[in-house]
């Protein structure tokens, strides 16, 4: 899987690569504007990760071309600014999802899959983790074969979890993972835990082995290492 | 009062002022003159009447106006002259005569001739010259009147177009103010003064909203690296349980001063009413749907929620303010509510209220609006979540209004001003 990432900070540019090529994708750096359209016209790419604002462009303007050029490349749009005119301005010219800085690694890498999940397989790839089998399409989850019934939580949490394997993830990335802004509702993140406890029984008793770790109180660790 | 109105009062009053003056002036002269014009006449009549009388000539009487008589005996000559009133048969009423009485010797008779001639009474002179001053003063105000319509409608009009200008002048609009001047010099110059104040008012208005966009918006991108840096460091295995714990902690505040950062950006951007757009939006709908993302943490308090959804609110009002006005007031009534406690939503067509149970509150009632009042100083929330929702209502001329009842907090947004 190749990635272009467009980001104009170099160390968030060189920390977020190193990210994803440690999660296995090919990831090319573009800390320009120009950088980037030079790159779009030679390369092909499965996703691109743009900041759109740029100092020497507009990174709109860059996903108008990238749209026209490489109608099938899956694009995400990293923004400062939590603002829903960027926002629909930017899932108007075609871009697939829309993360504001600053965000959890793991939270990039689950958004990242699912475009390309989504543009690549059209959906019907499924998620293998030994004995455990996701089919994103459908939304379904198998264990050794056997069909689990799961809530919509239980589900986007283990899809999580998986597609983040053996990295700690805070309770809070997490909690706003599944429950975006609203996480701020509660004063602990504890209360994941009742659902954690739910995916647990469900799921990981049907399993070999404990996948899931917690880590210190301060998360968890989804790993069969 | 008007300016010209003014000014048309103080030159009428001086105008009045000279007139009295002149008036004066002009009596004294006139009478003065006419009386030594018939002086100077009666004077010189009398001097030809003795001219004739010496040469013999008969002299017509004419009484009162010229008589002549012989005296007997001998008179010393002299020459009187003096005002004097007798009844005039002719007129048939009493008039004020000039009068020179002489004694002359003419071929050694005595003659007393007596001339008369008829002069204008001072009280008509001064009546006279009263009424037609008065006359003059009419004029000059019937004229003032005139020109005033005329300069009001005329010379005035570039200034009360400045003034409509000025009147309609607001900081978010996107051009300068069109001013006109008429060709007149001191508007010229204030419309230069207005058009300067507003231009600048304009952009610094423009510098601000920029400056905190673009420094909440800066402020993104640092976090980011340290949110990446610290996510990082999370995933070294060589980690201890305390190590992890002070990671995590620097990374909830980082998260928290994100929050921050972009509410603080939100009010903003409120105030500065960016938020253009409107449209007819549904509230009940609305509360339906953020009721159900909230569920898992109405769920975890055992909260019972008592609403019973109806369509008759429509506000107009941009779609994510009206969002975030509701989300608002639903979060406040789940956030500071208590284990099996309640919270009860009621809808009218024109009223949302939203009442909650918890514990009393530890600040005055007054405080609950204001930025940064926390119930609870140590818990996780920022504490602006009423001020959007004050911030909001201000803007589209809503009330809001908060009651509290023992361990009951209700608040209640009218949206009357803006409803359909």
């Amino acid at each position: 899987m190749k990635i272009l990432l467009v980001e104009d900070e170099l160390n968030l540019l060189h920390t977020t690569s190193a990210f994803l090529r440690h999660e296995g994708f090919t990831c090319e750096e573009a800390a320009s504007y120009s950088i980037a359209e030079d790159k779009l016209v030679v390369y092909q790419y499965d996703a691109v990760i743009l900041d759109i604002t740029l100092p020497d462009g507009n990174g709109l303007d860059l996903l108008k071309k990238l749209k026209e050029k490489q109608p099938d490349t899956g694009i995400l749009i990293v923004s400062a600014r939590n603002s829903l005119d960027d926002k629909l301005k930017g899932l108007d010219l075609g871009a697939d999802d829309y993360i504001t800085k600053p965000f959890f690694m793991a939270e990039l890498n689950s958004r990242v899959n699912a475009i390309i999940r989504r543009r690549r397989f059209n959906g019907n790839s499924s998620i293998i983790f030994n004995e455990i089998e996701i089919i994103p399409d459908a939304m379904q989850v198998k264990v050794q074969d056997k069909s689990i019934e799961l809530t919509k939580k239980e589900y986007d949490l283990l899809l999580y979890f998986v597609t983040n394997k053996h990295r700690v993830l805070t309770k809070e990335s997490i909690a706003e993972h599944i429950w975006g802004d609203s996480i701020d509702l509660v004063d602990s993140f504890d209360f994941i835990y009742t659902h954690i406890k739910n995916l647990r029984r469900k799921v990981l008793q049907e399993c070999s082995s404990d996948y899931l770790q917690s880590i210190y109180g301060v998360g968890y660790k989804f790993t069969d290492r | 009062m008007r300016l010209l109105q003014k000014t048309n009062r103080v030159y009428l009053l001086f105008t009045a002022l000279l007139l009295l003056l002149a008036g004066g002036f002009l009596y004294v002269l006139i009478t003065d003159t006419v009386e030594e014009e018939a002086s100077e006449q009666l004077l010189s009549n009398e001097k030809r009447i003795a001219t004739a009388l010496k040469a013999g000539q008969q002299i017509t009487v004419l009484p009162p106006v010229i008589e002549v008589e012989e005296l007997r005996g001998r008179r010393e000559e002299r020459l009187t002259l003096k005002d004097t009133v007798l009844f005039d048969a002719l007129e048939g009423e009493i008039e004020t005569f000039r009068q020179v009485t002489s004694v002359r010797e003419v071929n050694g008779s005595t003659y007393r001739i007596v001339l008369r001639q008829m002069v204008v009474e001072r009280v008509k002179s001064l009546a006279t010259i009263g009424v037609s001053l008065a006359a003059v003063l009419l004029t000059l105000f019937l004229f003032l009147a005139l020109m005033n319509r005329i300069i009001y409608h005329k010379l005035w009009s570039p200034f009360y177009g400045s003034l409509k200008a000025l009147k309609n002048f607001s900081v978010y609009q996107n051009s300068p103010l069109q001013l006109e001047s008429g060709g007149i010099t001191e508007f010229a110059e204030l419309n230069r003064a207005i058009s300067k104040l507003t231009e600048k008012t304009r952009s610094d208005f423009r510098a601000l909203k920029e400056f905190s966009e673009n420094a909440s918006h800066e402020m993104q991108t640092p976090l980011a690296v340290i949110q990446a840096k610290l996510d990082e460091l999370l995933q070294d295995v060589a980690l201890n349980e305390q190590q992890a714990s002070r990671i995590q902690v620097a990374s909830s505040s980082v998260q928290k001063l994100s929050r921050l950062n972009q509410t603080l950006l939100l009010l903003t951007k409120i105030e500065n009413r960016q938020f253009i757009y409107t449209e007819a939006v549904d509230v009940s709908a609305m509360i339906v749907r953020q009721l159900q993302d909230f569920v898992d943490f109405i769920q975890d308090k055992a909260i019972h929620v008592d609403f019973v959804p109806t369509p008759a609110l429509i506000v107009t009002a941009n779609p994510a303010l009206a969002e975030a006005l509701v989300s608002n007031l639903l979060r406040n009534a789940v956030k500071h509510n208590i284990p099996d406690g309640f919270i009860f939503i009621k809808l009218t067509d024109s009223s949302l209220k939203v009442s909650n149970s918890g514990t009393p509150l530890p600040h005055a009632p007054a405080m609950l609006f204001e930025r940064f009042q926390k119930a609870d100083p140590s818990s996780n929330s920022l504490g602006l979540g009423l001020a959007i929702v004050r911030t909001i209502c201000n803007l589209y001329g809503w009330h809001v209004t908060y009651e509290t009842n023992q361990n009951t907090h209700t608040l209640q947004v009218d949206f009357q001003p803006s409803q359909y």
